[in-house]
């Protein structure tokens, strides 16, 4: 097991107005204090940074520094949540900021945990974490069926669909809503994405999804991956 | 326990909870190393679920008819299938089925964690102390039904449930009860009101509800 480091991001000062410090928000993210974070931000819209630097300088890095600390197994799912609820608050004040420079989201994301299964907790933590990392996220909520995925995804041209299944009994469905995807004609224009208790690598081949996330944050790496590595394509083809 | 007819209604406080076993759950295996602010939603949130929480079963006992090549039948027209049955309920002569609730007030509040209040930890917390109080009160009541039938000269088998998997004694791996077959648990209560809502899909409402059944063979 290795310590993560925080990474500061190189140049920050240059981007930042004089005597401008951000050390104290990536602690605050880190340690989840959100009152602070929501402070914060607000200072750093009023001396007029730039949205975007304010979440790339201010916010990613303590967000970040905690998800190396969970991918290590230094933390757990608690202590990511309570850095989530620091990150929202600031994220908050940024997003409005960002829509209005037409930035673009990393990608749209539907997310819902199968026909069959209520739980809501799991896919629902998947959100908060794809939405600090910068996807727009179309929460369909629990028990759905793969006629919604579908009907969603195609409206929303979503990139990603996520299915999350708690249960030994509705993991089944998985396989099911995938095989509706191919039916429908749309599962090569969307990659799929499981995860839930039950579910495995193994499971994830065999009923044809393009990933499986064995938690929240590895969930939000592969998101990452696949849509960099869709945008490679377009950006090749279109050369 | 109460009831009109076949159907009875059992019900419980909720069972204390104890953070340390909510706090293991989530990898937390030595509560001096966690961190106050979790510690404090641990313990808060167990007081939510108690607060939240009013555990309450429906059960009903039906006359079994035969059971053979993993098919069981019952008296009332209501049939099962499972392989698993054959070796797990040998020799019964009655089948419990059973639906329990936590009731609606502790998913209510677990979503409104996440969707209104953003206390995304309270939200996690919750549901665990959720899914430990109904697993703490499905045991409490399996043990008021132990002695209660054995009083009246029954033994009574482990609990089942459709959309569970068992594992076969041949060593060939393990067999489902199809969750397609909750609906026919739930047909052999008769349609009296229940606590609980069984979805198209299966799955029940409050979120927060188990089902099964229980078999029962003679003592002796």
């Amino acid at each position: 097991m290795t310590e993560p480091i925080l990474q500061i991001p190189e140049g920050w000062e240059g981007r930042a107005p004089e005597g401008w410090e951000w050390a104290t928000l990536w602690t605050a993210v880190e340690e989840g204090d959100h009152t602070y974070t929501h402070e914060r931000v607000e200072q750093a819209i009023e001396v007029g940074i730039d949205p975007r630097i304010i979440l790339d300088d201010g916010l990613f890095p303590g967000f970040n520094l905690q998800g190396d600390r969970f991918s290590e197994q230094i933390i757990f799912i608690p202590e990511m949540l309570i850095t989530a609820r620091a990150m929202k608050a600031g994220l908050a004040l940024i997003r409005p900021l960002l829509a209005a420079a037409a930035e673009k989201p990393l990608g749209t994301f539907v997310m819902g945990t199968v026909l069959g299964d209520m739980h809501d907790i799991g896919q629902s933590i998947v959100t908060i974490m794809l939405e600090n990392a910068g996807f727009n996220v179309i929460n369909l909520g629990t028990d759905v069926h793969p006629d919604k995925f579908i009907e969603t995804a195609v409206a929303e041209q979503a990139d990603l669909v996520g299915f999350s299944a708690l249960l030994s009994t509705t993991v089944y469905y998985q396989k099911v809503t995938i095989e509706e995807f191919e039916k429908a004609g749309h599962r090569d224009k969307v990659h799929i994405l499981i995860g839930g208790a039950p579910t495995s690598q193994e499971w994830a081949d065999e009923c044809g999804a393009d990933g499986w996330g064995k938690d929240a944050m590895e969930a939000v790496k592969l998101a990452r991956r696949l849509v960099a590595e869709q945008r490679a394509t377009w950006d090749q083809a279109s050369n | 326990m109460t009831g009109n007819g076949r159907v009875k209604t059992w019900s419980c406080p909720p069972p204390p909870l104890d953070s340390t076993r909510l706090l293991r759950i989530h990898k937390y295996t030595d509560p001096s190393q966690v961190r106050p602010i979790i510690l404090e939603a641990a313990e808060r949130t167990i007081q939510e679920a108690a607060r939240l929480s009013a555990p309450t079963a429906r059960y009903v006992t039906s006359r079994i008819l035969s059971l053979k090549n993993g098919e069981l039948e019952l008296e009332n027209g209501v049939a099962f299938s499972c392989p698993a049955f054959d070796e797990r309920l040998a020799g019964c002569e009655r089948l419990i089925a059973f639906v329990m609730t936590l009731g609606p007030d502790l998913d209510a509040k677990t979503i409104s964690l996440i969707e209104d209040e953003f206390e995304p930890l309270d939200a996690l917390f919750l549901e665990t102390a959720g899914w430990l109080t109904i697993e703490a009160a499905t045991r409490q009541m399996a043990a008021f039904l132990r002695r209660e039938t054995a009083e009246e000269g029954w033994r009574m088998s482990l609990r089942m449930g459709p959309g569970y998997d068992y594992p076969q004694s041949n060593g060939d791996g393990r067999v489902r009860w199809d969750l397609a077959q909750q609906q026919a648990l739930f047909r052999l209560f008769d349609g009296n009101p229940l606590p609980v809502t069984l979805m198209s899909s299966c799955a029940m409402m409050p979120k927060m509800s188990r089902s099964g059944v229980f078999g029962l063979s003679p003592a002796d």
